[in-house]
């Protein structure tokens, strides 16, 4: 293999000889132009991968999405900046998400063909999603899904006996599960989501993603609009 | 009634019919451009309907509608994106086309049977994987990002296996007694044969990525890399929508794909006929 290179090296080299040094540069380039840009293409991107993946935020300390509003109550607004303060997080190390621009009601047919839906269950399933926040009658209808965490799971033991005066509650389609009502959301209705913000018209309502891990970033987020902050 | 004189009166009705027709196809396009230089309570008003604008044409919208919106930007992350999707797409669908086109390798067909199942999977089911790696390369908020499912194309393979499978095999052997090896032969003699297949997909590919909705929606988040699509979800306001701006947005996010339409007119049209897909 190395005598072979060698040898091709030589070849090249000796084709090379007397000529000038834009000759030699329009040669290089027209017998092997695909793989010039063929490997700068490969150095950048691993280049280019390796930077990303050791200097990226990639992990989440909360993930919200609050679905169905037309309200600027997105990343970087006055909602974010009193949360991660309230919180005490530091986005430089994880991010704090806010999503506002997804837009589905499951109670109408299942949200069927909704692409905001479909990312909703994206995320909530990949365990992305910690909470999301809707009028209470849609997520009630959402909470039929399976995807919100049952409230009386004992990750949620402390969740739930603060707000257990405020539980709504849906009976899922998984009847295996349960053929009775399960609380599977938190009435936040009188929160400054409502008073200060205006998100919802209806009232407000939280649920928690069944896959979410990070249980203590949503009590934080629930005491802090309920706490009058 | 005379044989001309019947061919005639056909000809007017098939003309008739289809100019009936292609109106029809018009008119969301001739309302989105109407709407979008109407002020905007000519254009919620519905008793009186107004097609054309009362108190003259607000051009400005257009101004008004660049100025408030970074169009610079998303144009940019949008085209991009395109220009990347469409680069890897044909990159990795020629060489795949090839392999299982014209190279015999063992499991061929059980791999090729793979990349078709792919094809019959809904695209949501990928998203999940597709998000967790993205995010854990820490490629969220950018072009690699955006760029990530459109590296491999499952329906490009298929596109371009049956390119390689309807050239002569002739070509090949010519070229391998001419002492082409299997790079030099899919490089310099195959490959330029299937530019037709490669155009078709690359339209296909540039489409589907400029209406992409959800994926960039789910891997940016951030207004500085978002496209197109995504941006102009966000136009609908919290107490109301200003139409004439919205549809403004529109027009100027269609600019695009009119100039890619008008001058790849002749290819895109093979590349329906040639495909059998549709949009």
């Amino acid at each position: 293999m190395i005598e072979r290179f060698r040898s091709f090296w030589k070849n090249e080299s000796d084709k090379l000889e007397g000529k000038t040094a834009r000759q030699k540069a329009e040669y290089v380039w027209e017998y092997y132009w695909l793989w010039i840009v063929g490997i700068s293409f490969a150095v950048f991107m691993i280049i280019f991968t390796v930077y990303r993946a050791t200097t990226a935020v990639k992990d989440h300390w909360f993930y919200l999405m609050l679905a169905d509003t037309r309200a600027e109550v997105g990343n970087d607004t006055e909602l974010w900046d009193g949360y991660v303060a309230y919180s005490g997080y530091d986005p430089a190390e994880k991010n704090v998400e806010f999503n506002d621009e997804a837009y589905f009601d499951y109670s109408k047919n299942h949200a069927a063909g909704n692409q905001y839906y479909n990312m909703f269950v994206g995320f909530t399933d990949a365990g992305v999603l910690d909470a999301v926040t809707m009028e209470p009658d849609k997520l009630s209808s959402l909470g039929e899904s399976g995807r919100l965490m049952d409230l009386r799971d004992e990750r949620c033991a402390r969740i739930y006996e603060k707000y257990k005066d405020r539980l709504i509650y849906s009976i899922p389609y998984d009847k295996e599960y349960s053929t009775d009502p399960v609380p599977i959301g938190i009435d936040i209705s009188d929160s400054i989501l409502i008073s200060r913000y205006h998100i919802y018209e209806n009232g407000c309502a939280l649920g928690i993603g069944v896959q979410s891990g990070r249980i203590e970033a949503v009590e934080k987020f629930l005491d802090y609009v309920c706490g009058g902050n | 009634m005379d044989i001309q004189t019947r061919d005639r009166l056909n000809k007017v009705i098939m003309y008739v019919i289809l100019t009936i027709m292609a109106f029809i196809m018009l008119v969301p396009f001739a309302w989105m451009i109407l709407t979008a230089v109407k002020t905007n309570q000519e254009a919620i008003s519905v008793a009186p309907f107004y097609i054309f604008p009362q108190n003259g044409w607000h051009w400005e919208n257009f101004a008004e509608v660049w100025k408030s919106y970074n169009f610079v930007v998303l144009y940019k992350n949008t085209l991009l994106m395109i220009f990347f999707r469409v680069v890897c797409a044909c990159l990795t669908a020629t060489m795949a086309g090839y392999a299982f086109g014209r190279l015999h390798f063992p499991g061929k067909n059980i791999m090729f049977s793979l990349v078709l199942i792919q094809m019959m999977i809904p695209s949501q089911i990928f998203i999940i994987p597709q998000y967790l790696m993205v995010s854990k390369l820490g490629w969220l908020n950018t072009t690699a990002g955006l760029v990530f499912p459109g590296i491999v194309t499952a329906f490009g393979t298929y596109l371009l296996k049956t390119g390689y499978e309807g050239l002569p095999m002739d070509l090949e052997e010519a070229a391998g007694l001419d002492g082409c090896n299997i790079g030099q032969k899919f490089l310099k003699i195959m490959m330029p044969l299937t530019r037709s297949s490669m155009v078709s997909l690359g339209i296909f590919t540039a489409l589907f990525a400029f209406k992409d909705l959800m994926w960039p929606m789910i891997v940016c988040t951030n207004s500085a890399t978002t496209t197109l699509s995504a941006g102009l979800a966000k136009m609908q306001g919290q107490y109301g929508s200003d139409y004439p701006t919205m549809m403004a947005s529109a027009v100027l996010a269609v600019i695009p794909m009119i100039v890619i339409y008008v001058i790849f007119q002749k290819q895109f049209v093979e590349g329906i006929a040639t495909s059998g897909g549709k949009l």
